[in-house]
């Protein structure tokens, strides 16, 4: 059935692509974005004398790219999108360290008026529990001197919002019906995950559908279904993977007191992961059931949120993590006379883009507990009950705004034992504007935050557990003159107790835990200049200073300050 | 759950969702994937050229080669037959700019090259240049600019950052790929007679640079005077080498300060390149430059030059400190009849600058490093020993003075001039010297490589070849002793040469140009005619003017002449004729022995006699063409030459044969 569909909707709309290319006068326009950014990391700390015989006392690189957006408007309304990077590395001339590459292709358009089709490299997206790409850890209420950071990561790693990056057909639809049914909404999608590898691993495909229907203004019920599954005859084996999850949710929308606007949305749905063929897999049926109450009151957004997440739920769409564990860092990936192999850490996490994950993964990725404990796999992490109230824009006085963010959760059962861990997670954000309470011209802008986890477990000594994470994040921007600024900024953070790092096999069963005792703080330090032209578009230098140091080895404490200089122009 | 029941369901949905449902707005929540709102690139623009250039060769006369474990036997391609001549040279370059909004642009080139060899693989997309960023501002208090990227050609001063292009003296006989298009087929040669210059490429007399450029011009200073700056940090093109490995320090950075007055410039500079030498970063070396620049007037008399202090140092070598002087005179024809231009040069040993106009024959760690790299490999192109240079070339460690004058006798425009210098400290036996007239099909034979050719004594860099010459190992005929087959035996002696293996000699150039342009018509058609004469020797005497007997170490000669004739307005018919002279006397290498002493592996088991005589050699090339303007931007160059360079007594250096060159060029 599968290829059944895939085929009709390729035959489709190629045969529509035959019939209109007589008529074919290209119109092009052009869109990207061009980025030069050059960083030196210099190693820095005691003693490195002693300490530090072998590492390079500083390495830099940089680049300068271009990826030029082409799109061709061969017909009206069908757009043929292509992006091509032009990259010259750092240190690179006459041809060498240059790279002309296709960086995405894709064609768009809508049919008749009616139905809105893509194929190739597209952005997906569906529910929180089947289709979505969860930001990075630590990234909540980020201040805005580390955005260019954020932004270099996830456009390189094509993360777009929680879009996931995948290649394939997607098509939608509505239909108004005027009737009991006001209108009815359909997408679909099928998407290739893994190719066809030479004597390896089967092909792994995708498909998702969603049907929204509206039963008036206010109601809206709709259901979400993705598959992701192995195609065993792709490949040399007998088995295949499979992996699909269902949902159907309830949307009102109103107004309360006549005055606050109202969302509710309640969803649920169910999952099925197993391997076909494999006699040693398992299948595993999970299910889960989110409740979401959302208020506009004051100018303040108000969110609760209640989730209960199936010890056994797969969804590998939604649970793929977007920070991999397994990779190093690009900064000193190695370092000391032992040539220890350096932890991804804070700034690694804010600033590397090679350690970012850009494929679904068919099973649950390592994390680091320090830095994502409660909902290390999003909302779709399972084996979580719990609530969360997120009340955002909370106006104190016209110069002073907060946002405020508490989770708590716990698990549905216990691992390794009967004991379950508790999760405790809050943040809270501000932003000050100064010179609006000196009145003065320049802008002078302070934002900052702090989030703390704290992770509990109870019970005899070697069920206990009981860690605690920190980290206050702050950022000043001074205005010099028009668009130019002084920017500095900081984050603390440390993680003090103790914790049973999980061991997985391939069917994500729980096979070992060890124990981890964390006594780690790390400091980032930035200090710098920008430009901002608009937004997107700006010139910064900056300074780094980067330090982690684990109690526990205090010999392995790891220094660093960068100069980065960035020019990043949207184009 | 069943999953094959939903694959039904969207199916049948959208199997018959054409045809059932009409929509009014398909933009909903619901969808899959985002909304896509751009706006788009206000303009983007597209230029270049297209340059197709089809190369044949037969050499009638060509050394063996000897490659050690690799080949041995005559030479292997008498015939070459190749599109492009072999150097990284775009066959189309397609140039890309934008503007993303008023005060940003950004640019990008591209290479496409296709071999046409029937080897559909080897076709090449590549960028050219590199990727540039643009940002500029105007603002009361000055215009600023910031440049981020790819290459940029980039100069700053003389002693800082500069390609030298001389006295502008050049044959325009052979075309290089980036020359420019001119408008009337005829201009090429009728500017270079009038103007004394001909339209060249951006890059001409710049350095490559990447990294980060700002500049400020229009700020207001003092008395009325106006002060700009401009600056560089990242890497030149001899900061590419990565002796270590990539990423490790290897950088340039330099700053200007420019206050113009109405009459008058002044300039503070400083450039520095510092180069990490271990993986660690315990060795290091760098050099720096600190001067001054100045130009004024007393009264029609320009007084202009450059001033400073150039320092090296490295984990081996403490600081040291040298002078930089460069100081020209200009004196009109108003005081003298005919103008001169006379410049008096003294850069100290410890000066060194591989960025600049003047070459390093001191440190031969800066010398090792200076690496272009021409696709994968990386190629080491430069000689320590002291160049005989063309007049208008500086090196550090020498001193001297030259003059040149330029003036008109009726249609004969006259440009000559001589020069002297003597080397400060005695630093090795060497020298090394251009092939003025032959470097260029000299280069083809072997591209970017060092010790090529039957003594393995060519170095090929971009479209030219040096040699280099030991001095000091003189071989004195034993008297009243033979050999086996009756031939004199020689002994030798070092008598230039202290135990150290240091010269006991001083270095003394000199250095002359001689460049006569003439115009005239022939039958009614514009007839051009350029005689270029060079004539530089090195000794160890001091002399004025160059020497003319053998007493010099080395002279060398070169005349080119080239002719042009209009033969209409879309077709120049050129002609060249050059000669190549290189002399050495019995003070320098000698032939000593058989090149080929394994020659019986290709059966041309003749018996070598060497010579036992020192360098004397033979260019001579001959050349026609035709320029032909096929519409406004689009030209043809035809060129056909022959060649013979030979040495009289190293004779196995014996090459000769024919070049043809056809280039179609295209602008857009």
């Amino acid at each position: 059935m599968k290829n059944i569909l895939l085929n009709i909707l390729i035959i489709f709309l190629a045969s529509y692509a035959l019939s209109t290319q007589a008529q074919i006068k290209s119109k092009v326009w052009y869109d990207g974005n061009a980025r030069v950014m050059y960083d030196r990391d210099i190693l820095t700390g005691d003693n490195l004398d002693q300490k530090d015989t072998v590492s390079t006392r500083s390495n830099g690189t940089g680049f300068s790219k271009i990826d030029l957006g082409l799109h061709f408007t061969p017909i009206n309304e069908i757009e043929i999108s292509s992006s091509i990077r032009l990259q010259n590395d750092f240190g690179g001339m006459w041809g060498n360290r240059n790279s002309v590459t296709l960086r995405s292709l894709s064609a768009s358009g809508v049919i008749n008026n009616k139905i809105r089709f893509g194929i190739g490299d597209l952005f997906l997206k569906q529910s929180k529990y089947t289709l979505y790409n969860y930001s990075q850890d630590l990234s909540h209420f980020e201040s805005d001197v580390f955005s260019f950071y954020r932004e270099y990561v996830n456009y390189e790693n094509y993360y777009k919002e929680n879009y996931w990056r995948l290649q394939g057909i997607q098509t939608n639809f509505s239909y108004n019906m005027y009737n009991i049914i006001e209108q009815i909404d359909i997408d679909a999608f099928t998407s290739r995950i893994r190719g066809a590898q030479w004597l390896g691993d089967p092909e792994l495909l995708m498909f998702g559908g969603t049907l929204f229907i509206r039963l008036n203004e206010k109601i809206k019920i709709g259901s979400h279904y993705i598959n992701t599954f192995e195609i065993k005859s792709s490949s040399n084996t007998d088995i295949a993977y499979y992996n699909p999850v269902f949902t159907a949710k309830f949307m009102y929308s109103d107004k309360f007191l006549d005055m606050y606007p109202l969302d509710i949305l309640v969803e649920g749905g169910v999952s099925k992961r197993g391997w076909e063929g494999d006699g040693f897999a398992p299948e595993t049926q999970g299910m889960f059931f989110n409740s979401t109450f959302q208020s506009k009151i004051n100018n303040s957004n108000l969110r609760l949120n209640f989730k209960l997440v199936d010890t056994d739920f797969r969804s590998i769409g939604a649970q793929t993590r977007r920070l991999n564990y397994s990779l190093v860092p690009s900064s000193y990936a190695y370092y000391g006379n032992s040539y220890t192999q350096r932890k991804i850490g804070l700034l690694d996490i804010i600033s590397d883009p090679d350690i970012y994950n850009q494929r679904l993964s068919t099973s649950l990725m390592d994390y680091n507990p320090i830095y994502s404990a409660t909902l290390p796999y999003g909302d779709a992490t399972p084996n979580r009950i719990g609530t969360e109230v997120n009340i955002e824009e909370i106006k104190i006085t016209g110069f002073l705004k907060l946002n405020i963010d508490a989770k708590y959760f716990t698990e549905l059962i216990g691992q390794g034992t009967t004991q379950k861990r508790h999760f405790l997670n809050g943040a809270i954000s501000s932003k000050l504007h100064i010179n609006k309470i000196f009145d003065i011209s320049v802008p002078i802008i302070i934002d900052a935050s702090a989030f703390a986890e704290n992770i509990k477990r109870s019970g005899s000594e070697f069920e206990r557990i009981n860690l605690k994470t920190n980290l206050i994040s702050s950022g000043i921007l001074v205005g010099l003159a028009d668009n130019l600024s002084l920017v500095c900024g900081s984050k603390l953070f440390s993680a003090v107790g103790n914790e049973y790092l999980i061991e997985r096999n391939i069917y994500d069963q729980i096979i070992d835990y060890n124990t981890a005792n964390f006594d780690i703080s790390e400091m980032i330090l930035v200090g710098g200049i920008q430009y901002y032209f608009e937004k997107d578009t700006y010139i910064t230098m900056q300074y780094n200073h980067f330090n982690m140091l684990d109690n526990n080895i205090l010999e392995d404490e790891f220094s660093m300050g960068r100069l980065v200089f960035m020019f990043n122009m949207n184009l | 759950m069943n999953h094959n029941f939903f694959h039904s369901i969207f199916f049948i949905l959208i199997l018959f969702s054409s045809t059932l449902f009409s929509q009014n707005n398909i933009q909903n929540s619901f969808q899959s994937t985002p909304q896509n709102i751009k706006d788009p690139i206000s303009n983007l623009r597209m230029s270049g050229y297209f340059r197709y250039l089809g190369y044949v060769r037969n050499f009638q006369e060509i050394y063996p080669l000897d490659i050690a474990n690799y080949y041995s036997g005559p030479y292997p391609q008498q015939t070459t037959i190749s599109v492009g001549t072999g150097y990284r040279e775009p066959m189309l370059m397609l140039s890309i700019s934008g503007q993303a909004k008023k005060e940003l642009t950004f640019g990008t080139d591209l290479l496409m090259n296709s071999p046409f060899n029937g080897d559909f693989q080897n076709n090449l997309l590549s960028l050219y240049l590199g990727s540039n960023l643009y940002s500029s501002l105007k603002t009361s208090f000055g215009n600023f600019s910031l440049q981020a990227g790819g290459i940029k050609w980039y100069r700053q001063s003389k002693l800082t950052a500069w390609a030298e292009e001389g006295y502008l003296r050049y044959s325009l006989f052979e075309r290089a790929p980036y020359d420019p298009l001119t408008k009337e087929v005829s201009d090429r040669y009728s500017e270079y007679y009038n103007k004394g210059s001909i339209s060249q490429d951006l890059r001409f007399g710049n350095i490559a640079f990447q990294g980060i450029t700002f500049t400020g011009s229009s700020i207001n200073s003092f008395n009325n005077s106006e002060l700009s700056f401009q600056s560089i940090l990242g890497k030149t093109q001899n900061n590419i080498g990565e002796l270590i490995s990539y990423g490790k320090d290897d950088y340039a950075a330099g700053l200007r300060l420019n206050n113009k007055f109405s009459k008058s410039n002044f300039a503070l500079n400083y450039f520095t390149s510092i180069t990490a030498t271990d993986s660690v970063k315990n060795n290091f070396r760098q050099f720096s430059i600190y001067s001054s620049e100045f130009d004024f007037k007393i009264k029609k008399i320009r007084i202009s030059g450059e001033i400073g202090l150039g320092t090296y140092q490295s984990h081996l070598i403490n600081k040291r400190i040298g002078e930089l002087i460069l100081f020209n005179l200009d004196i009109p024809n108003e005081y003298t009849y005919i103008p001169f231009k006379l410049q008096y040069s003294r850069i100290a040993p410890e000066a060194v600058n591989v960025n600049s106009s003047f070459q390093n024959t001191t440190f031969s760690d800066l010398v090792n490093t200076a690496v272009i790299e021409e696709g994968a490999d990386a190629t080491i192109l430069s000689s320590l020993g002291g160049p005989i240079n063309n007049l208008g070339y500086l090196a550090n460690n020498r001193e001297g003075l030259s003059v040149n004058t330029e003036f008109n006798l009726g249609d004969l425009v006259i440009s000559l001039g001589t020069g002297f210098y003597s080397e400060i400290e005695r630093v090795n036996t060497k020298f090394s010297y251009n092939h003025n007239s032959t470097g260029l099909i000299l280069s083809r034979i072997s591209y970017f490589s060092s010790g090529y050719g039957p003594y393995s004594q060519f170095n090929s860099y971009y479209r030219g070849v040096f040699e280099e010459v030991n001095v000091g190992d003189v071989y004195v005929q034993i008297a009243d002793t033979t050999g086996p087959f009756g031939e004199p035996v020689f002994e030798k002696q070092n008598i230039l040469i202290d135990s150290d293996s240091l010269p006991i000699f001083d270095k003394f150039y000199c250095s002359s140009d001689l460049h006569l342009k003439y115009k005239t018509s022939l039958l009614n058609k514009n007839l051009y005619l350029f005689s270029l004469t060079n004539y530089n020797t090195a000794q160890d005497f001091f002399s004025l003017l160059p020497v003319v007997n053998s007493t010099a170490f080395i002279r060398s000669f070169n005349h080119q002449l080239d002719i042009s004739y209009e033969l209409s307005k879309s077709i120049n018919l050129v002609f060249k004729h050059a000669t190549e002279r290189i002399k050495c006397n019995d003070m320098t290498d000698i032939d000593y022995k058989d090149p080929y002493p394994n020659d019986i592996s290709w059966g041309e088991n003749s018996d070598y006699v060497p010579s036992m005589k020192p360098r004397d050699q033979y260019g001579q090339i001959f050349g026609g063409g035709l320029d032909i303007q096929l519409k406004s931007g689009a030209y043809l160059f035809l060129r056909h030459t022959f060649f013979h360079f030979y040495d009289k007594n190293f004779s196995a250096t014996n090459i000769k044969g024919t070049e043809s060159t056809i280039e179609l060029k295209i602008n857009f």
